[in-house]
């Protein structure tokens, strides 16, 4: 199933498609919503790191610890087995497709792990978390 | 042990009068004229964390390998780099913000304050940022260096003792072709800061098993060594970097040029 | 030949505390005393317990009074040989610039969140700020002084590597003759809140603890620590006489020159330099019976390394981190693993892993308990944030390759 991108507010995806691009050292035309960070845009784990510190200075929103990957899969609940000895169960997996509509579902293949989820994020999964963070941060 | 005889291959020099051969003539105090890093470095993500004498450092090694055609035949565990440098710890100047939330009206720094609202406004690459051994770390990565290498911290000290160990190195046989040199940049804020007026400057050498047609040769010295002065050349404080830039300049000028390594030996370059 | 150690750890000054925690297999993490937790997502330090002594011309600067206690007991345990000759070869690490030197030197030059350049050049005569203070030579400089050497000096700066390269740089110094007697090591600190705060950033840290080649290991726990050895010729320490402590048998190095800020994932460079160390000691890799990995208890790291011990070693060897007991010292940890690897080939027992409770399958024999197991040959890896990496090869006093 192929994937399906954000519908983009300008204002907000032109600052984190300049976070991304200042991070990575590259033109912000190659920021694509599309396009793999890892695969595509050569980031690395260190990168991240930057690419979320520039996104929390240009929104003011805090990232919080765990990381990315628990913000990109909207969170663990309660009594679902999610993952085994850092494998993601077909539950899991289930779970991931449905917090990532931006990942074609070929992409979480059987086997994927939770430390490879990473590997998976396109620059609109930037523009997802941020989207969900500034509307928790207004909610507040 | 027989050391086998050793000449240098090429020269890449940044430093206040200018580059290359230009770069021989001549002395003026402060920046290099011109210098764009991404002239030289085509990475940029790299380029980020790059200060400035890492940057000065990485654009003199490629500009010294450019200059010697086929070194890449040599594999790659048998070349060496040898890198002469100040450790500056990340760019001060970058702390400002989390230093100014930190501040109390009184002028105080607050440690809470700083740990507390300080530390997210503190690059989480600011660390990597600093490290002097940046040059070695980004020239190995680029240009596919294995083998034995060091990073000396030794203030004026710096750029001999990288510049002997290399010789060394390539002498006793440990590697084939080594980089050895120093860049330092004291132009910034911590120039200012040590109290100095500030220069900057990076001197590479390319090293190898002697071959006919390279412009200069090395040879060991003992005694009556009188090697080049920091003031001489009046560039400004050029740091780690002072003696291969001023040896470089010299030999780029037609000029020998001798100086003392860590020990009591030292090192005799000339035009070949 | 080490013929005298001298060793500031978590497990406190001297030799003897560094082998008794480690034999017993405990570990010398605590909670941090340095400065207040300031909430940060930080539980437990190593932090050296011993009073130090602050050297006039080095104020607040722990990492100078590591480095002249080190020196100082390993110049004593060697028997106070002569030393007008002796090259000092020191690995070190960062400036350490507090927090209060960077209020009072930075701070009043900042106006409206800038730096104002024209007040700093006004002010240009102050040669004692910060930056300038802590230059790592100085040290070098000054524990040459301290103990009257007049041979050669460099200090090696290349991060975790640093303490193990000058180890490294000085035996090779000594082989070529250009020397027979050295002092070499390493010394840190960067347990202050720059430092730390610096670590945690990167996400270095464990917010717990440190657990090498722990299926849950997340990060490193900071440590401090100097370890300095008096190094010596062979013939001339019979000569005079001293106890030999362990051999040092050879010392390999190498760069990744893969990626500035991320170790290659085989482990590639690693191999390289645990390569080349065997070949400096011309010792087949089936001599070494126990490995002190760099397992600083990271991810990615442990990984790679793992692969590169399997590559060259095998999957059977020993191996073990003391990063869980003694925390990473940084630039001193390549020289303080050396000392708990000499205390280990002297004694004849082998160092476990604190924090190792879940071995990940990382397809080498990570062990977790300290064992009375006699390693003739220990190898010991360092590896650098940057790529550079070094290896030592650390032989019993009666040790003799066939």
């Amino acid at each position: 199933m192929s994937a399906t991108m954000p519908e983009l507010d300008p204002d907000v995806f032109e600052k984190v498609r300049e976070a991304i691009a200042e991070a990575l050292g590259l033109d912000e035309d190659e920021v694509v919503p599309e396009a793999r960070l890892m695969d595509d845009l050569g980031a690395e784990s260190l990168d991240f790191l930057d690419i979320v510190f520039r996104i929390e200075r240009a929104f003011g929103i805090k990232v919080p610890r765990g990381g990315v990957e628990s913000q990109a899969r909207g969170g663990l609940v309660e009594g679902e087995v999610l993952e085994i000895d850092g494998v993601l169960t077909p539950l899991g997996r289930q779970k991931l497709a449905e917090a990532m509509p931006e990942v074609p579902s070929d992409d979480i293949v059987d086997g994927l792990k939770v430390s490879e989820i990473v590997t998976l994020f396109r620059v609109a999964t930037f523009y997802r978390i941020v989207v969900t963070l500034l509307a928790e941060k207004k909610a507040s | 042990m027989t050391n086998r005889a050793v000449s240098v291959a090429a020269i890449g020099l940044f430093c206040p009068a200018g580059s290359g051969r230009e770069g021989a003539v001549g002395g003026r105090k402060g920046e290099v004229p011109g210098f764009d890093a991404r002239a030289w470095i085509q990475n940029r993500k790299n380029l980020k964390l790059m200060s400035r004498s890492v940057q000065l450092g990485v654009s003199a090694i490629r500009v010294a390998l450019g200059e010697v055609s086929g070194w890449e035949s040599v594999a790659p565990d048998r070349r060496g780099m040898f890198v002469g440098s100040t450790p500056l710890g990340g760019e001060l100047g970058d702390l400002i913000p989390a230093l100014e939330v930190a501040t109390l009206p009184t002028g105080e720094l607050d440690l809470s304050r700083f740990a507390e609202r300080g530390y997210p406004l503190i690059h989480p690459l600011w660390l990597v940022k600093g490290l002097s051994n940046n040059v070695l770390g980004f020239a190995s990565a680029i240009h596919d260096f294995q083998g034995t290498n060091s990073n000396y911290c030794d203030g004026e000290a710096s750029g001999a003792i990288a510049l002997w160990e290399g010789w060394a190195a390539v002498a006793e046989g440990r590697a084939d072709l080594v980089v050895a040199g120093a860049a330092d940049a004291w132009v910034g804020l911590e120039g200012m800061l040590g109290g100095l007026r500030g220069g900057e400057g990076a001197a590479f050498f390319v090293l190898r098993p002697a071959q006919a047609g390279d412009p200069f040769v090395i040879e060991p010295v003992e005694d009556g060594l009188d090697g080049p002065d920091p003031e001489e050349d009046t560039m400004g404080f050029l740091g780690a970097a002072w003696l291969p830039v001023i040896a470089a300049r010299r030999l780029l000028r037609g000029e020998d040029v001798r100086f003392r390594g860590p020990g009591r030996l030292g090192l005799r370059f000339a035009a070949s | 030949m080490v013929t005298g150690v001298g060793v500031l750890s978590a497990f406190g000054r001297g030799p003897n505390l560094l082998e008794q925690g480690l034999r017993a297999g405990r570990s010398a993490l605590a909670p941090l005393r340095a400065f207040p937790p300031l909430g940060l997502p930080l539980q437990v330090a190593a932090e050296v317990d011993s009073p130090l002594f602050d050297a006039p011309d080095f104020p607040d600067d722990r990492k100078a009074s590591l480095a002249f206690a080190a020196v100082d007991d390993a110049v004593a345990a060697a028997g106070a040989p002569r030393l007008t000759d002796a090259g000092v070869w020191l690995g070190t690490g960062l400036s350490t610039v507090t927090v209060r030197e960077l209020n009072e030197d930075v701070m009043p030059y900042v106006r409206d969140g800038v730096l104002d350049r024209v007040a700093v050049d006004a002010d240009l005569r102050r040669n004692h700020v910060a930056p300038r203070r802590h230059l790592p030579e100085r040290v070098t400089a000054a524990v040459a002084r301290r103990v009257g050497a007049l041979g050669p000096q460099s200090t090696s700066f290349s991060a975790c590597a640093a303490g193990a390269q000058a180890i490294a740089n000085a035996a090779w110094a000594i082989r070529r003759g250009e020397v027979n007697i050295a002092i070499a090591g390493g010394h840190d600190s960067m347990i202050h809140p720059l430092g730390v705060l610096s670590f945690i950033v990167l996400g270095a840290l464990s917010p717990t603890t440190c657990r090498p080649f722990d299926h849950g290991r997340d990060g490193f726990v900071i440590g401090e620590g100097a370890a300095m050895f008096i190094l010596e010729e062979e013939s001339a320490a019979i000569a005079r006489g001293a106890t030999i402590w362990a051999r040092l048998l050879g010392a390999g190095n190498s760069t990744d020159a893969h990626n500035a800020t991320a170790p290659h994932p085989e482990g590639a460079g690693a191999a390289l330099s645990m390569r080349r160390a065997l070949v400096d000691a011309r010792l087949p890799a089936s001599a070494v019976q126990h490995v002190n990995a760099h397992g600083t208890g990271t991810p990615l790291g442990d990984a790679a390394e793992a692969n590169a011990i399997r590559q060259v070693i095998g999957a059977e060897v020993p191996v073990s981190s003391i990063k869980g007991a003694v925390g990473h010292c940084i630039a001193a940890a390549g020289a303080v693993e050396a000392a708990a690897c000499v205390l280990a080939a002297r004694g004849g027992w082998s160092f476990g892993t604190a924090g190792l409770s879940d071995p990940a399958p990382l397809g080498v024999n990570a062990r977790a308990e300290p064992a009375e197991d006699a390693p003739q040959v220990l190898l010991s890896n360092s590896f650098g944030f940057g790529g550079q990496n070094t290896t030592l090869l650390i032989g019993a006093p009666g040790f003799t390759p066939s």
